[in-house]
């Protein structure tokens, strides 16, 4: 049975909620519209059942937390983006690989010091020993020549240096001999230039 | 706490762009009871309710820079959860779960002590929410605004974006269709 519907149906939906602008219009309408008025008592028992579920849904409800709006740590953020069943594989995945590195690790350090064990191993072969001994002795005696030597070495810069000092200048003289008293002398004499000097005079003037 | 009572939503809006998390949780505190019970109305279920409400705020506290004070504090936040819903009832439908009543939950508080009229009760609310979620999301929306947020029809056609006429006409079509399906229902009961 299709129901019929009045022209003021909007007016009856204020009227209804009390939102109406005219009441006492809408009020003489309802009293000549049976439609409006029947719909107007069965709008208004269906209303009085929606308070039952209205009461039901209010107490069912659970304040929001605040702590839930806060902005999360990085960590959250990150974690955030995966689902919870993922998250625990992913921890449980990075513990295996912390302590999968720790073991290599390990392992590692184990096999070096096996290697520098057989090292030591072949070291103690009596031959070998003696070698070794050897040459040490070698490179122990070159060390100390090296090191004499370096040492002699600056001695004798020492020494030149000292002599350097005491040996006299060296004088260019020409000396014009006669031939009964020739001798050789060569062109660059050395003389004491405080005592020779005078020596030669005087053997210039014995002269 | 006291001066964030006596704000106004625009003006508590404004105080959390500022980074005031109080002020934000006093438009928790006015709104929240409201929005899970829209929320409710429409999905049906209490924990996707919950959910889809805290979801709502969250969004709102993230694009707090979004709202541009056009509209209320009240009409922003109901559409983001109108929005919210309709997102988790497309996935839901994508997963091809229906979001049922749970019929099981229902715990109406009944003035009488007689254990008959609290069956009576408790299979009529059933009926009732059962018929409200047959409605199309249209008409659903605005009943549930208007009997279980006492929303007035110019809020309804704020945050629906409507004429008020169209509201009113909705309703009075939701209604008619309640009545129908109820009668019909209560009638084999």
């Amino acid at each position: 049975m299709k129901e019929q519907k009045c022209e003021f149906s909007e007016y009856l939906m204020s009227y209804l909620y009390k939102e109406t602008v005219d009441k006492t219009f809408f009020e003489a309408h309802l009293a000549s519209c049976q439609i409006c008025s029947h719909e107007l008592e069965e709008f208004k028992l269906l209303r009085s059942s929606f308070s039952v579920l209205r009461e039901q849904i209010y107490n069912e409800f659970e304040p929001i937390t605040l702590i839930q709006l806060q902005r999360p740590s990085l960590w959250r953020r990150l974690t955030g983006i995966l689902p919870i069943g993922f998250r625990r594989l992913a921890f449980t995945c990075v513990i295996f690989v912390v302590l999968l590195s720790g073991a290599l690790y390990f392992l590692v350090n184990r096999q070096e010091l096996t290697v520098s064990n057989s090292d030591v191993a072949i070291v103690d072969e009596p031959k070998q020993v003696e070698e070794g001994l050897v040459e040490i002795e070698k490179s122990a005696e070159e060390s100390r020549k090296e090191k004499y030597s370096t040492e002699q070495s600056k001695r004798s810069k020492g020494k030149n240096d000292f002599w350097k000092k005491k040996t006299p200048k060296r004088l260019n003289l020409p000396v014009r001999l006669s031939e009964q008293n020739k001798f050789e002398m060569t062109d660059q004499i050395e003389v004491d230039e405080g005592i020779r000097l005078l020596d030669l005079f005087e053997n210039i003037g014995e002269v | 706490m006291l001066m964030v009572a006596n704000l106004t939503d625009e003006q508590l809006i404004r105080k959390s762009l500022d980074g005031d998390e109080e002020a934000f949780g006093e438009v928790i505190r006015r709104w929240e009871r409201k929005i899970f019970a829209l929320c409710y109305g429409i999905l049906g279920c209490r924990e996707e309710a919950l959910d889809a409400t805290q979801e709502a705020f969250m969004l709102a506290y993230k694009n707090l820079s979004g709202f541009r004070g056009e509209a209320k504090v009240s009409s922003w936040l109901h559409r983001i959860a109108i929005n919210q819903c309709l997102t988790r009832m497309c996935s839901a439908k994508s997963r091809e779960e229906s979001l049922e009543f749970e019929e099981g939950a229902l715990v109406i508080t009944s003035s009488s002590n007689s254990p008959f009229d609290v069956v009576e009760e408790k299979e009529r609310a059933l009926l009732i929410r059962k018929a409200i979620r047959s409605l199309p999301f249209e008409l659903r929306q605005i009943v549930i605004m208007k009997e279980f947020e006492d929303m007035t029809f110019q809020e309804i056609a704020e945050v629906l974006d409507m004429p008020v006429s169209t509201v009113k006409s909705r309703l009075y079509l939701a209604l008619r269709q309640l009545k129908l399906r109820l009668e019909n229902k209560f009638s084999t009961v």
